[in-house]
């Protein structure tokens, strides 16, 4: 009986296994594997609507965050996908697409000749719904060194963000408008949710920030970009995983009402660069190609 | 042809076996190259995240005799040395005399003016200086300075601060945390678990209702773990907010542990208490001692052995358990191990530093070779007390 | 008088301390009916026609082939036979590795290899499954991946069918072998003898005689072992793909199980994404309970017949 099992399976893999893929022909064309995040990510869905995309296919494959994209690519050949351009590519074996002959780049995300961007927005909790006065207070102050300082902005390119820097002070100067900041605040606790793409850029202002503010502590909850608004304003503002600020790497939309916010923005500009292995021959490639490549109406890379 | 037949079935059994050593080694020979370079005694008593220092450091010259060497960017002034690291720039050497072994903190609180922790392998992120014309000016890694760069603006110019970091990516948290969830899982489960074998085993009457407890208590073993996990953070929560838990916690992933050890802990105990022999038991009641005495005072001891195997077992287990976890403690790393907050074991440690935004393969692996020392130890401990009892028993 | 007190304060102790004992035996009973109760009920919850995030059809649920969250649909009929297909294959992998290496153990290896091999098992079975996964993600994938090149076949990186069909097999070999190891140490010396005095050769008696023996046991071991890999998750999660539609039968195509559906993209807390998870895990423990009824029919009347003979 077990034996009837074992061949019916063996037969069932065998028809399985010629069906899919090429048999060996050098001029076969490799079948290009498509990769795409979560649907709670921002980063999907500013690539989705640059590329104009209805539906994606069945046959993409989802990763978890911008690292397991890059680890996955990494591994498959045949493989194109996306990330941040925040994310370093150096050594990891892959490289960036030029979309319709415009190298990915700081300069060309700032002169608007790159389109595949997007900014990373924050919102915050509404005025008197934190945890405690003082809470409140430093996240005015985070939120001022964020956007308004040289430091900061100098902290946030050097993570990848890219940020004009004009008409950014220093922030001895903003320093005098928060009385938070001369007092220890090693009790108090900033929480933040929302886009894993923002993960860097945010980790390194919060580090930096935190010996200029009285040594606070931070707990980055990134999970992506929808759950930016839902922990501070929306369904799960008083759920278990509430937080403090929440980011996003899109606009918010207009189900996302930030009206009621203490204070929202955008902090800086990131662009989504699409992936591939660097061994591979295509260098460029045009939005009409990624709409049919990932909606499953085009096969190949070329 | 008998003989070859023979042989060639034996060899067989040999090509088998040795399947299993060959797959053994080749994933110990994985982890030890790919996590070998990453394991210091400093990951031990390292804090996962970085600690951050805005200093200030005594510009004043000193006469150094230094003894450096080596090829990394020296600094005169301050006789430390830097060099690039990846993107970073860390410090290799510092020395004796060094103005870096007095840094005074500028954090507002009760660390101001305090002499701050600098050591070799800290990272040096941004200094605020005074250029040659006197204006404020950034340098380090927020300008992309290289090491160079940095050596020659630490050498020249007068330094208002300094912010630099500690190292990073310990385990001491995740230990502590994978402590506390042993220690806490242990303490419920076992005495719910010896209570239930001694029922089991020795008020033994066989009716409809013990035979249901039996089955039900080993259907539960064949629960996945991730069940368990669903149950417990809709179950078990309610309990640890009694606790005051606001979020999913090591608590209650002890609490859901416990649970998960239950049927592991009342089997490996009810083998332990068949074994000892049924005279002695018989003999202590005949002697007027009640129900209850002989077991505390004969069935028990004699099953301690067993008992013992049993918990080193479940403190396997615990180590090892990741999905119902994942459910029930979160993943984030923190470095501030407590009952009632987010935590990661151990296992945990792992799964979220893969199914992060830079899953840290090296770092991943170096954990996982702890984790096969502990379990390793903890194994041969079993076999150990076994030996031992053996030997008492022969006696 | 002393002594009346003394015994009866001994048998109220007694009383007591048995009904404790009674006690914590309910406890840890009752926990399977918990989580009968609260699977059943929140995994029952998406079907029924008041629920808050939008019902979900069940015969959809149940027969679907395709499970698309952002899409909202949530078929999980493939992942079933993925999962089905995914164990029993590492389980014809991993049976006749497990048995001919138990047998090899107590019967034909020297002492002291013996005991190494043992040492080997017992350090197999107790490396965490997220031990194997980091394991899987490395090599096993890599090995997938120069096994398709070979064969002309291209693969999404390694993540395939057939690295979870060796992942698990490794996983539950330790598990079988194990098992296998205590059934035929307990097959009795005299049939053995009698086997040899027969004229047999030691080679035909471990074959023939001792293995049959030891059926029952072996075969137990193989059910938990089947019960291992159906809820393995960690690791088939970081190997598997995750595709959207199935089921898969080709070993170089991506898969999903129900427990690596259960474990990915877990980031709510709330939703329908959320409860889903929770019909899948009754699903998964329908699945359990059934092949485990039916597998242990198949043991018990195997069983018969080789008595009758």
């Amino acid at each position: 009986m077990k034996k009837i099992l074992i061949l019916g399976l063996v037969a069932l893999l065998l028809t399985g296994c010629s069906s899919n893929g090429s048999t060996g022909n050098e001029e076969t064309k490799q079948i290009v594997n498509i990769y795409t995040r979560d649907s709670a990510s921002g980063t999907r869905e500013a690539f989705e609507k640059a590329i104009d995309l209805d539906v994606i296919s069945n046959t993409a494959i989802e990763v978890a965050s911008n690292g397991d994209m890059i680890t996955k690519v990494k591994s498959d050949e045949n493989a194109i996908g996306y990330v941040s351009l925040s994310t370093d590519l150096l050594n990891t074996g892959l490289k960036a697409l030029n979309i319709e002959g415009v190298v990915p780049s700081v300069d060309t995300v700032l002169n608007d000749t790159y389109s595949m961007k997007r900014p990373f927005s924050y919102v915050t909790r509404a005025a008197g719904d934190y945890k405690s006065e003082e809470l409140q207070q430093l996240v005015v102050a985070y939120l001022d060194y964020l956007n308004n300082s040289i430091e900061g902005a100098l902290v946030v390119s050097a993570a990848g963000g890219i940020v004009d820097t004009s008409g950014k002070v220093a922030f001895s100067t903003l320093k005098g408008n928060h009385s938070i900041l001369n007092q220890d605040n090693s009790h108090l606790t900033i929480n933040t949710a929302g886009s894993t793409s923002v993960a860097s850029t945010l980790q390194a202002t919060l580090e930096a920030f935190s010996p200029m503010a009285g040594n606070f502590k931070f707990t980055m909850n990134q999970t992506g970009s929808s759950d930016g608004y839902k922990r501070v304003l929306g369904s799960e503002k008083d759920g278990v995983n509430q937080a403090d600020i929440g980011f996003a790497s899109r606009d918010f939309s207009d189900q996302e009402d930030v009206t009621s916010a203490l204070n929202s923005g955008i902090y800086c500009i990131d662009a989504v660069v699409v992936i591939v292995n660097e061994n591979s021959e295509v260098n460029d490639i045009t939005l009409d190609t990624l709409n049919a490549i990932y909606a499953g109406t085009q096969t190949t890379l070329k | 042809m008998r003989k070859i037949k023979d042989y060639i079935l034996n060899a067989i059994t040999y090509i088998a076996s040795g399947i299993s050593v060959l797959i053994l080694g080749v994933l110990l020979v994985y982890l030890l190259v790919n996590g070998v370079k990453s394991i210091n005694l400093k990951m031990f008593s390292d804090d996962y995240w970085a600690k951050n220092y805005l200093v200030e450091v005594d510009s004043d010259s000193r006469n150094f005799d230094s003894k450096y060497n080596g090829d990394d960017y020296y600094i005169k002034k301050y006789d430390i040395a830097i060099k690039d690291d990846d993107k970073e720039i860390v410090v290799t050497y510092i020395g004796e005399n060094s103005q870096f072994n007095e840094l005074k903190s500028l954090t507002v609180g009760d660390s101001l003016g305090m002499i701050t922790p600098f050591d070799v392998g800290y990272k040096i992120e941004s200094i605020e200086y005074l250029d040659s014309n006197g204006v404020i000016s950034i340098g380090g890694v927020l300008l992309k300075h290289n090491a160079i760069e940095v050596a020659q603006i630490l050498n020249e110019n007068h330094v208002n601060s300094i912010y630099y970091q500690s190292t990073s990516g310990g385990i001491k948290a995740s230990i502590i945390n994978t402590l506390i969830l042993i220690f806490v899982s242990l303490l419920i489960a076992t005495p719910i678990s010896i209570c239930s074998a001694i029922y089991l085993n020795e008020y033994n009457s066989k009716n409809k209702f013990n035979q249901l407890l039996s089955v039900s208590i080993e259907t539960l073993a064949g629960v996945p773990s991730i069940i368990y996990g669903l149950v417990g953070i809709t179950v078990l929560f309610p309990v640890t907010q009694l606790f005051g838990a606001t979020t999913t916690s090591v608590l209650l992933g002890a609490l859901t542990m416990a649970v998960i050890l239950l049927p592991t802990m009342i089997k490996a105990t009810q083998v332990a208490l068949a074994q000892v022999d049924q005279g002695l038991k018989d003999a202590s009641l005949s002697l007027g001692a009640t129900k209850v005495q002989t077991i505390n005072k004969v069935v028990l001891p004699g099953a301690m052995n067993g008992i013992l195997s049993g918990l080193l077992l479940c403190v396997s287990k615990v180590i090892g358990e990741s999905a119902a976890l994942v459910y029930t403690m979160g993943t984030f790393i923190s470095d501030t191990p407590s009952l009632t907050n987010q935590g990661t074991s151990l296992s945990l440690m792992i799964y979220s530093i893969m199914s992060n935004d830079n899953p840290n393969f090296e770092l991943a692996c170096a954990i996982s070779l702890i984790i096969l020392v502990i379990v390793l130890v903890l194994n041969i401990s079993v076999k150990l007390i076994n030996y031992k009892f053996n030997k008492l028993g022969q006696r | 008088m002393n002594n009346l007190k003394t015994t009866k304060l001994n048998k109220i102790i007694d009383k007591v301390v048995s009904n404790i004992y009674l006690l914590m035996t309910l406890i840890s009973a009752s926990f399977m009916l918990i989580i009968i109760i609260f699977i059943l009920f929140k995994g029952l919850s998406p079907f029924m026609s008041n629920y808050q995030y939008g019902v979900v059809n069940f015969l959809d649920f149940l027969f679907g082939t395709q499970y698309r969250p952002d899409m909202g649909i949530y078929g999980v009929g493939f992942i079933i036979i993925n999962t089905l297909v995914s164990a029993l294959l590492a389980l014809s992998i991993a049976f006749p590795i497990s048995v001919l290496t138990a047998l090899f153990v107590v019967k034909i290896a020297p002492q002291r290899l013996s005991e190494f091999m043992k040492v080997v098992i017992d350090l197999l079975a107790s490396i965490p499954s997220i031990v194997y996964g980091v394991f899987a993600a490395g090599i096993i994938t890599k090995f997938t991946m120069t096994i398709a090149s070979m064969l002309g076949v291209q693969t999404y990186g390694g993540t395939s069918l057939l690295s979870v069909v060796i992942l698990l097999a490794i996983m539950i070999f330790p598990t079988i072998t194990s098992i296998s190891i205590s059934s035929i140490s307990s097959v009795s010396e005299d049939l053995q003898h009698a086997s040899l005095a027969l004229g047999a050769t030691k080679v035909q008696t471990n074959f023939k005689v001792v293995l049959l023996s030891a059926k029952q046991g072996i075969f137990a071991g193989a059910i938990l072992g089947v019960g291992r890999a159906f809820g393995e998750a960690t690791a088939v999660s970081m190997v598997a793909g995750n595709k959207m539609f199935g089921p898969t039968f080709g070993l170089f195509n991506t898969t999903r199980t129900l427990t690596s559906t259960m474990i990915a993209g877990l980031k709510e807390t709330s939703g329908l994404d959320y409860d889903i998870r929770f019909s899948i895990g009754l699903v998964l423990l329908i699945i359990i309970l059934i092949t485990n009824f039916g597998l242990n029919f198949i043991k018990n009347k195997v069983g018969k017949t080789h008595e009758k003979n």
